[in-house]
């Protein structure tokens, strides 16, 4: 592990986000789902009458090591090659970008079952397109686009789209 | 002979005009989405799945598997006009293709490649009518045991090759095995970490997760930067000099075999020989200085290389039920979709299939070399299509794609997921297709070995008694240790840099 000094210590939030280690948090998250569903494992048979094996030697295995990989994967993190999140993310513009897409995406599925296809896919477009398109030209395609959509995948298609 | 007239058997299927329309249809989305930057053949395929539901199996899998290999013809394109790969098969074109282009041979290079591509895909569509019969022969002596050490020794390839670093490797293998064991267990049928929810009683959908990580991540990654691409350099001739013509036709030649080679190991993937062929041409070059400033073998050899590599990993999943790439895996998951089982008995059972799907990729490599001569310029200027406007529209559709899987907005969520998560795998550079590819490996090895271990009455035995499982638990072991051996001496991060 690298050492800090006083100096070094970041003074914002965003810097010290900036500072963390991406591959040991992502490392974290991991060896916490392979603990989570290796206590789950327990709850299922480990031999079974009829075949021998039950349906939780398998996975009792599988998680078992999954969790030995995930604890190599967090030292490999701390000692090997080091991923920091201001290094191997973007910066705020473009991270606004990428949550553009996500939030468009959420509003799309709040939406779909109330308003329907057409509602919710230009919904989804306009949020995509305003930052990048004046307004008209943004309600314009984004409208055009769902129906094109609707149209090719309910009428031609015949996905049941509501 | 059984092969040959199995073969003209299945052109009676592909010739028929529903399946040449079909056939069209595939290679052209293919070549599109070779073409366009940030919708690649995996997403491509799993987004058309849910379509296929009310077309006969057959036709369904020759438009799938025309996307698969059409996607490799366009891919090159782009890379030699605008120096921008449309999938991962063509980056290494770029070094020399785009080089060419500046020097106002763009048509050259499009042409060699064009014809190289021809050559390998129908070359290695030949050896799989060849091979497939007597493999998939072989393959019925395949018992639970052998099986599951093939699927194993598959598994290691995956890991070995793909990435930088094997542990990372491994993170990806287990994270697609345990997404495996979720919902219900096909021996027991006992449910498994459903956590109580319906919608995980039957498993993560294939489609979603591949969609998610292959396609929504890409949209992610794309709209960090939208600047736009250059201009296509203009056509000019399409056929090499005189004096070119002899390296060309050997460049086209090593590529073939290699490509096709490649293609019968499971766990590879489709930038792997054309690497190794741009490698290997130059070594054996008389001029390797050329290479990189426009040598027309770093152009020729891995275009043949990545389309010879498409039939070739067909083998494994006509004749073994392996898939050996993530499109593959795709196609598996519509060849179950339309209640087919990939593997040996498929050549006996639906002779028709089969024969008619590799009839039809003579005709499609036929088409994607009509539509690749003298079209190229005309592929090169869809890429020209501003980011703001093309990853929209993909979002927009790749989301109809997971929805139409179960008529639900579960898989819309999904799909979210595993694009959060792929975008972030490749933030931190671990490999997405162990993920898909163990995902469908995992279940039918689980199965292949509670059968192993029923039939050797609770042991696991049955794996070292048998000397095909032996050997394929032998290989993965070797692979394994090869893999390790080549992390600890820094040569894996330098290979697969190259690749990446």
């Amino acid at each position: 592990m690298e050492e800090t000094t006083a100096a070094d210590q970041p003074k914002t939030f965003s810097a010290w986000v900036k500072k963390q280690n991406a591959g040991l948090w992502f490392g974290l998250g991991y060896l916490a789902f392979s603990l989570l569903f290796f206590v789950v494992s327990f709850d299922l048979l480990y031999k079974s009458r009829l075949i021998g094996a039950g349906p939780g030697m398998y996975p009792r295995w599988l998680t078992g090591l999954s969790i030995v990989v995930a604890l190599a994967y967090i030292w490999q993190s701390c000692h090997g090659q080091v991923f920091r999140v201001g290094e191997c993310f973007p910066g705020r513009k473009e991270l606004t970008n990428v949550a553009t897409v996500f939030l468009s995406c959420m509003v799309f599925v709040l939406l779909l079952n109330h308003t329907g296809f057409i509602i919710a896919g230009s919904l989804l477009l306009l949020i995509m397109f305003v930052p990048h398109y004046k307004l008209w030209q943004a309600v314009l395609l984004s409208i055009g686009i769902s129906l094109v959509c609707y149209g090719i995948f309910k009428i031609c298609f015949s996905v049941p789209l509501p | 002979m059984e092969s040959l007239m199995g073969l003209l058997s299945g052109f009676g299927v592909a010739m028929t005009w529903q399946n040449l329309l079909y056939c069209l249809i595939g290679v052209t989305v293919g070549q599109l989405v070779g073409v366009l930057p940030g919708i690649g053949p995996t997403t491509a395929t799993a987004l058309l799945i849910p379509l296929t539901y009310g077309m006969s199996p057959v036709s369904a899998i020759i438009m799938l598997s025309g996307i698969y290999y059409g996607g490799m013809y366009g891919g090159t394109i782009t890379s030699v006009l605008i120096n921008t790969p449309g999938e991962a098969a063509s980056v290494i074109t770029c070094l020399d293709g785009h080089e060419m282009a500046k020097q106002g041979r763009a048509g050259v290079a499009l042409g060699v490649a064009a014809l190289g591509s021809f050559v390998g895909g129908v070359a290695s569509v030949l050896g799989l009518a060849l091979i497939g019969p007597p493999l998939a022969d072989f393959a019925l002596r395949f018992g639970p045991s052998e099986m599951f050490s093939l699927m194993l020794f598959g598994m290691t390839m995956v890991v070995g090759l793909m990435g930088s670093s094997i542990v990372r490797g491994l993170v990806a293998m287990f994270i697609g095995l345990m997404l495996s064991v979720i919902g219900m267990d096909s021996i027991t049928g006992t449910l498994r970490f459903t956590f109580g929810q319906p919608f995980l009683m039957n498993g993560l959908d294939l489609v979603t997760i591949a969609m998610g990580l292959f396609g929504l991540s890409e949209i992610f990654l794309g709209m960090e930067n939208l600047n736009a691409v250059g201009k296509p350099e203009k056509l000019s001739s399409l056929w090499p000099e005189k004096k070119e013509m002899k390296t060309t036709t050997n460049a086209i030649l090593r590529g073939t075999g290699l490509g096709f080679f490649i293609g019968l190991i499971p766990g590879t993937n489709s930038a792997i020989p054309a690497l190794l062929s741009y490698s290997m041409e130059k070594k054996l070059s008389k001029t390797p200085e050329k290479f990189g400033k426009g040598a027309i073998e770093g152009v020729a050899g891995p275009e043949t290389a990545n389309n010879s590599y498409c039939g070739g990993a067909m083998i494994p999943l006509l004749t073994l039920g392996i898939p050996s790439s993530p499109t593959i895996a795709i196609l598996l998951g519509a060849f179950v979709m339309h209640g087919l089982t990939p593997g040996p008995i498929l050549f006996t059972q639906n002779p028709t299939f089969v024969w008619g799907v590799i009839a039809s990729m003579f005709i499609g490599n036929a088409m994607l070399l009509l539509m690749n001569l003298p079209l190229a310029g005309w592929w090169a200027r869809i890429a020209l299509v501003p980011a703001k406007l093309l990853y929209p529209i993909v979002l927009i559709i790749s989301i109809i794609g997971a929805y139409t899987v179960s008529n639900d907005l579960w898989d819309v969520g999904v799909m979210l997921v595993f694009g959060v998560l792929g975008y972030i795998m490749k933030k931190i550079d671990i490999p997405m297709a162990p993920i898909v590819l163990t995902y469908v490996l995992g279940t039918m090895m689980e199965k292949a070995l509670l059968q192993s271990v029923k039939i050797n009455g609770g042991s696991l035995i049955g794996l070292v008694e048998s000397p095909i499982s032996l050997v394929m638990l032998i290989l993965a072991a070797i692979v394994f240790s090869g893999s390790v051996y080549a992390e600890i001496k820094n040569k894996k991060a330098m290979i697969a840099g190259e690749i990446d």
